[in-house]
């Protein structure tokens, strides 16, 4: 029988001197949200952590872990401590997940000691799920003070990225349609720093003529915006994106951040519940819902009905 | 470029013909095989690949009457094939260290190979000294180890070059080893004009399949590209590159697949040399080829002769090729290692057998048969002499080297032939929409097909749609094992003695010379790098001090998304 | 109400780190291996090709995964392991399993078992009893954090 106050004692102080298996080990207590978890946050959480969060997001191919691959040991050059979180979509209908992102990191990793840990979305509607959160107090705590996420990539879902990050990268690569797909998606109000990546193809001028534009469409007030355009493979253009981040952050208040953090993710998370559950009760009551929808009433009476139902069922 | 009409129009044409109705097969079917299917049996657990129980003529009228040594080559790229020139016996050989692998060829050459095939360990594969410690253990242990020239020396000592064509299956570093190959000739005063071989090098299929590179593709490309030229200038009986199917194949790709990433692979060096400024005709004839012979009889033999049509049309109707010998396509074959197992292992002599004779009726150029012992180690001695006699049987005994394409106008065949040429097809179709093969490789795109057939053929295995005798049928219980050949730390330690000699009396400045000349060499585009490396080689600077001034300046790469 | 993909479907995956020490590019059986895995409902953590053992285990760590399942087919398993293995004793790492596999002669298995590494599974084993033994061997991992 495991002896509940030592092992958290244990993960606890190997935290507050960086180890990190400890570190790995909260993670993962936040992750699957063990009861251990509120008990280690409450011992380690700070206030006013220093600690930036950035978020590299761009469709899948776009060369995002390529990047983060030069930008976290530059800026871990610049003094800072730097942990990267990447976050792979889980399976629907197995629960499991791929995890690959190290492939294209892990060379970069081992040279430069950086922390990187592997998450799923776990069903999350928006891809990040709140273990995600967790898992940043956990690091800020730690002592890292530099966190760069890179979400699923699948475009759409990743504007819960606004949540958690202090600064939004958003990457786009010629020759994929990105340009458009990302002025479709909402991107282009999210971004604080746009990169177009891989400018040894032949179609990066156009594709950023083209982007201009679209970004001509969105309002004024809204930020931004450069363009800074890298080379993945090589590495070129990466200083200038780092000086960017780092520009950037200047301008955001840390403790606001951490307000927002708690109070926005609370509220999210608990709306991403109530759907799942929704979800749940329209999967277990799926033969009336079928009758439902083969009875001939129109979707709002439906609606009703079902509505209803969850009523009389809670 | 192409337009995007040339696959198409093929594309169409053999559709229309394969989809041309057969009312003889449908009357049969419905007067014969439906009652008979009623009344009879079925064969349980029989894989069922193929949706017609018999093919004919009907099915095979796009059989072109073709003869063999001349275009499209269908039937075989010389006209009396095996009677002219067998094939030639090539066993890939390789373990250990120098002096033990120069044993295993004269071993082989004593018992009748007619050429040489040389596998080199993973530390070599990879540019990777045999000091190195990520070299640890693995000298020596699935090849042979080349860390300098001198280890090249040992490995032909007693062979002289003019008298053997070798094949060497190197490819990352292959520009290095081909560079020592022609100083060992040097040394043994053999002209470079006499040389005969090849070197792999066929960079493509390992970002697709094998996965053993060193640097992005272009750095690569460079370097094929300076081999194409300076041995079309100066090797007349030298193939510049192997493209290979072999490793497309065993990494799980269907046959079609194979046929098509390979020949894909193929166009795009006939590019490269002629972006290089030479004429197709000037150094197409010397591209080789190696593909897999894997069980299904049939489906390989189709792919044989639908790779040689598809090519000599290719390049003809692409390139404009006017050369005859530009527009054959020449082989090797290894037969399948993936369909070996390592239960009850005597069994794969059969398997061996069958593709080996897959590949002759399919009219390869060379051929290699695995040893029964390979699902389990590298090959004895004895099980390479068994591997190498069944060549040899097949040759002198079976008959099947007598007629060329002896199976050419099979109703089943030929139609299987244009199936998989159709097949073929509709693949280079949707590679130039990506691009090239280039582009569609950075997407990998070739990688993601690759792994959903290997998963769709595991599937099939667990389910028992598929059958691997010993493994999911006839399988037995303690099974009796079998002597194999163990590798010891041994070569690691001769290996890193001779590199110390090596080092301690060569001329370091002249090292350092080298490897700067070679470094600035690459930094210019145009030039060929060809001499610089045979200086470096010469001055026997190490695998791994040439492989890195690529690394400072190429950088590394890194796979794709594939799953 | 009935078992479906609420988010306790979630919880708790096993974390696998699937890995091939070699300087060695064939993953035809990598790949096979992630995609059932992942379909077994596992977390699959794969960092690429030519990990060294050193790498493999910083990373088991960070990623705190249950069960580190590694792959050879170079007939250097016994040095390979056995540097693994030590490797993890020397960080007193609690928790994470070593599952073999690959191409093994059947008399190193029993020395591999006894330095740790079970399963060491050969070509032709079925995906189905590859898992379970992995889920076996998560449980006790997991029963030692």
């Amino acid at each position: 029988m495991k002896n509940r106050g030592s092992e958290i004692a244990d993960i606890v102080n190997g935290i507050k001197k960086s180890r990190r298996e400890s570190i790995a080990r909260a993670i993962t207590l936040a992750e699957n949200e063990e009861t251990l978890f509120p008990d280690v946050i409450k011992r380690i959480y700070r206030k006013n952590m220093q600690t930036r969060v950035i978020g590299i997001t761009g469709a899948p191919g776009c060369g995002k872990s390529s990047l983060i691959s030069f930008i976290g040991p530059k800026l871990m050059a610049a003094g800072h401590r730097v942990a990267i979180i990447a976050v792979d979509a889980s399976s629907p209908f197995t629960g499991g997940s791929f995890l690959g992102n190290r492939i294209r990191m892990q060379e970069s990793l081992e040279k430069s000691g950086i922390f990187m840990r592997s998450m799923s979305s776990r069903g999350s509607r928006g891809g990040l799920s709140m273990s995600i959160t967790n898992a940043i107090i956990v690091l800020s705590s730690a002592g890292f003070d530099r966190i760069i996420i890179e979400p699923v990539g699948s475009g759409q879902s990743d504007t819960d990225i606004m949540d958690i990050t202090s600064t939004i990268v958003v990457v786009l690569s010629p020759g994929f349609g990105d340009e458009i797909q990302a002025a479709k998606a909402g991107l282009m109000e999210l971004a604080d720093i746009f990169v177009m990546n891989k400018t040894d193809m032949p179609d990066v001028d156009r594709a950023e003529r083209d982007f201009r534009y679209y970004l001509s469409t969105v309002p004024p007030d809204k930020m931004v915006h450069e363009i800074i355009k890298t080379n993945a493979i090589s590495g070129e253009g990466t200083d200038e994106l780092v000086r960017s981040i780092e520009n950037h952050e200047k301008g955001v208040d840390q403790t606001a951040f951490y307000k927002k953090i708690f109070e926005t993710e609370v509220l999210r998370i608990a709306k991403d519940m109530v759907a799942v559950e929704l979800e749940e009760i329209a999967r277990a009551k799926s033969e009336w819902i079928k009758r439902l929808s083969t009875s001939g009433l129109d979707p709002y009476s439906a609606a009703d009905k079902l509505l209803n139902q969850i009523n009389n069922q809670s | 470029m192409i337009s995007s009409n040339f696959w198409q129009k093929r594309i169409d044409k053999l559709s229309e013909s394969l989809g041309a109705k057969n009312p003889t097969y449908d009357k049969w079917k419905r007067e014969v095989l439906d009652n008979w299917v009623k009344h009879s049996k079925s064969t349980k657990s029989l894989p069922v690949n193929e949706s017609k129980v018999v093919y004919s003529a009907e099915d095979s009228a796009i059989s072109q009457g073709d003869l063999p040594g001349e275009y499209p080559f269908t039937r075989g790229i010389y006209p009396n094939m095996y009677r002219g020139r067998l094939w030639t016996m090539r066993m890939f050989a390789g373990y250990g260290t120098p002096e033990d692998t120069n044993r295993r060829l004269k071993y082989l050459l004593k018992h009748g190979e007619t050429g040489l095939s040389i596998a080199f360990d993973e530390p070599t594969l990879y540019g990777i000294d045999c000091n190195d410690e990520r070299a640890v253990g693995e000298v020596g242990r699935c090849g042979v180890n080349v860390t300098t020239l001198k280890d090249m020396e040992v490995l032909f000592d007693g062979i002289p070059l003019d008298s053997v064509s070798t094949s060497m299956t190197i490819n990352a570093p292959a520009i290095i080893l081909f560079a020592m190959y022609i100083a060992v000739a040097k040394k043994q005063k053999v002209p470079v004009s006499a040389l005969a071989g090849t070197v792999q090098a066929d960079i493509l299929k390992e970002y697709i399949a094998q996965k053993e590179w060193l640097y992005p593709p272009e750095a690569h490309l460079r370097m094929i590209r300076d081999m194409v030229v300076f041995s079309t200038k100066k090797m007349p009986r030298w193939n510049y590159i192997s493209v290979s199917g072999y490793h497309i194949r065993e990494a799980g790709a269907t046959a079609a697949q194979e046929l098509a990433f390979t020949l894909a692979d193929g166009f795009h060096y006939i590019d490269l040399g002629m972006e290089a400024g030479l004429k197709v005709d000037e150094f197409a004839p010397r591209m080789s080829f190696f593909f897999d012979s894997s069980i299904n009889m049939f489906e390989e033999i189709a792919k044989f002769r639908a790779a040689r049509r598809i090519w000599a049309n290719v390049l003809k109707e692409k390139y404009k090729a006017r050369d005859p010998h530009s527009l054959k396509l020449r082989f090797h074959t290894q037969t399948s290692g993936y369909t070996l197992t390592w239960q009850q292992p005597l069994n794969n002599i059969i398997r061996t057998t069958t593709e080996a004779l897959s590949a002759v009726l399919g009219g390869t150029q060379s051929l290699h048969t695995n040893s029964y012992d390979e699902a389990l180690a590298l090959p004895t001695e004895e099980a390479a002499k068994i591997a190498l006699r069944t060549q040899q049987i097949i040759a002198y005994e079976t008959g099947a080297a007598e007629v060329a394409d002896p199976l050419g106008g099979s109703y089943y065949l030929e139609n299987l032939t244009s199936r998989i040429e159709l097949e073929a097809y509709e693949y280079f179709d949707k590679i130039e929409k990506l691009g090239g093969m280039l582009n569609a490789v950075k997407e990998g795109y070739p990688q993601k097909e690759i792994a959903n057939s290997a998963y769709e053929r595991q599937q099939r295995l667990e389910g028992g749609e598929d059958v691997m005798v010993g493994v999911n049928a006839y399988r037995e219980e303690n099974e009796k094992p079998i002597n194999i050949l163990r590798i010891d730390r041994k070569p690691e330690f001769v290996q890193k003695k001779r590199l110390g000699t090596v080092m301690s009396r060569r001329n370091q400045k002249k090292v350092n010379h080298a490897l700067n000349r070679l470094r600035s060499a690459m930094n210019n585009e145009r030039t060929n790098l060809v001499p610089y490396i045979m200086d470096a080689v010469v001055a026997y600077a190490t695998l791994g001090e040439i492989a890195n001034v690529g690394k400072e300046i190429y950088g590394e790469w890194k796979e794709p998304k594939i799953l | 109400m009935e078992n479906g993909k609420s988010l306790k479907f979630y919880k708790k995956p096993i974390r696998v780190l699937l890995a091939k020490p070699a300087i060695d590019g064939h993953d035809r059986g990598i790949y096979i291996l992630a995609r059932a895995f992942r379909d077994a409902g596992m977390e699959v953590i794969y960092p690429g090709l030519l990990p060294t053992p050193e790498s493999i285990v910083n990373t088991a760590i960070d990623e705190d995964v249950d069960v580190i399942a590694i792959s050879l087919l170079n007939g250097a398993h016994m040095a390979v392991f056995h540097k693994l293995m030590t490797l993890l004793k020397k960080r007193k790492v609690k928790g994470i399993a070593v599952v073999g596999g690959g191409i093994i002669p059947d008399e190193d298995k029993a020395k591999l078992e006894k330095i740790g590494v079970s399963g060491n599974y050969g070509p032709g084993t079925p995906l189905s009893v590859i898992i379970e033994h992995i889920k076996k061997r998560a449980e006790e991992a997991r029963s030692e954090k």
